[in-house]
């Protein structure tokens, strides 16, 4: 198998190889999380954060891991990783972490993170499995944040928690369906479905 | 049969210690942060619970912190009292108001809970802690289905999360049960 580089790593992360529109992976957090944008970006750097580590880590350990224990040293350093970036942000975030509630600690079973460290980290180099993981976790930050934009402004009408439409003339419009459950997936959908019409179209077009 | 084990899981013990030292500096580091982030939630919350309050002193009544709070003028105007216990999956932290007689429930404020999302976090909505408001603390609240029939008495369950709000209700009759009796003696005050 070639070896990819870390440039190539780092570009899949937003288009090609997409955690959220093309693994569609992380969903709990994709749906549960991104009824506004403040929280989506909170949560896509938490998972960021993480992914560095735990692929640091997991890189530079490559040589060492047995088979039967590797999925073990993973979910060990996810856990280390993350019970970090919780109390981060307990301390110097808390009302966003307060509003994520137990999301948080639930990045420890977001499957990005154990499978970036299955597919990329525990078989390439230091600097491939960084680039890898800053590129999922933009990738997975841009895709939370297209979500808790439009979630946001349709269901509250307000963008990072300031109105973006008059708040009086808005409330009897407000889309509610948007910030409850329900919306996430109608608008999860209509994402993968218009980045998969822009895929086809781009392969019909290099065919043709 | 130790060699074999040592030989296989060496590197498992040495990034579990590894990480358990991280993890005990992360909590040093930021501990005294996260503690003075409740306090401040804390307080703000008494100022909730406790209508009218503008000021607090803080006392113990038995093995319990309460809240003496005044108005402007130094008035009594109430007691917050905070409590905690087990709720569904883990620990629900709350503080409650009493009047300046200790015989109502004048408010209620969850600190910290780790309910199921979407069925027993719901005991953090207003609409809900509304109930408690205007409780009779001189004898045990119960949780009911369905509208309650004695608001004085009776506070209306979240649906699909009875074991939450009976854990509240239980919470808030205990912490009352044991603060009232030495709120009202002239001593405790």
């Amino acid at each position: 198998m070639a070896e990819i580089t870390a440039g190539q790593r780092f570009k899949a992360g937003f288009w090609a190889d997409n955690p959220t529109l093309v693994q569609v992976l992380g969903m709990c957090p994709t749906l549960a999380v991104s009824n506004s944008l403040e929280n989506a970006l909170v949560m896509g750097m938490a998972v960021t954060f993480v992914l560095l580590g735990s692929n640091l880590i997991t890189s530079l350990l490559r040589n060492l891991l047995r088979p039967h224990l590797r999925i073990l040293i993973f979910t060990l350093t996810i856990a280390g990783f993350v019970t970090i970036a919780d109390l981060f942000l307990q301390a110097h975030l808390p009302a966003a972490s307060k509003k994520l509630g137990p999301f948080v600690p639930l990045i420890i079973v977001n499957c990005i993170i154990i499978a970036r460290c299955e597919v990329c980290a525990s078989r390439s180099s230091v600097r491939a499995a960084l680039a890898d993981a800053v590129g999922q976790g933009l990738g997975f930050t841009i895709a939370l944040s297209i979500l808790g934009v439009v979630r946001e402004v349709l269901g509250s009408g307000t963008l990072l928690n300031r109105p973006v439409f008059d708040p009086q003339a808005f409330k009897p419009h407000a889309w509610v369906i948007m910030i409850l459950p329900p919306g996430a997936f109608i608008m999860l959908g209509i994402l993968i479905g218009a980045a998969n019409q822009v895929r086809l179209r781009r392969a019909r077009g290099g065919a043709a | 049969m130790i060699k074999k084990f040592l030989g296989e899981s060496w590197l498992v013990l040495v990034v579990g210690t590894g990480f358990a030292v991280l993890l005990a500096g992360a909590q040093a580091g930021f501990g005294p942060r996260i503690a003075q982030n409740k306090r401040e939630a804390l307080e703000q919350a008494v100022f909730e619970v406790v209508p009218g309050a503008e000021k607090f002193e803080r006392l113990s009544a038995g093995a319990r912190q309460v809240f003496r709070c005044l108005d402007a003028a130094g008035q009594l105007v109430g007691w917050a009292v905070p409590a905690s216990g087990f709720g569904f999956q883990d620990k629900i932290e709350l503080v409650f108001g009493l009047s300046a007689d200790t015989n109502t429930i004048t408010g209620l404020k969850i600190l910290d809970q780790k309910e199921t999302p979407g069925l027993g976090n719901k005991i953090e909505e207003a609409a809900w802690r509304a109930q408690f408001k205007g409780l009779d603390a001189t004898s045990p609240g119960s949780t009911v289905k369905g509208a309650p029939k004695d608001k004085a008495h009776e506070v209306q369950a979240v649906t699909g999360a009875t074991i939450s709000s009976t854990s509240v209700m239980k919470i808030v009759n205990q912490a009352a049960a044991e603060v009232r009796p030495k709120l009202s003696e002239p001593g405790g005050r």
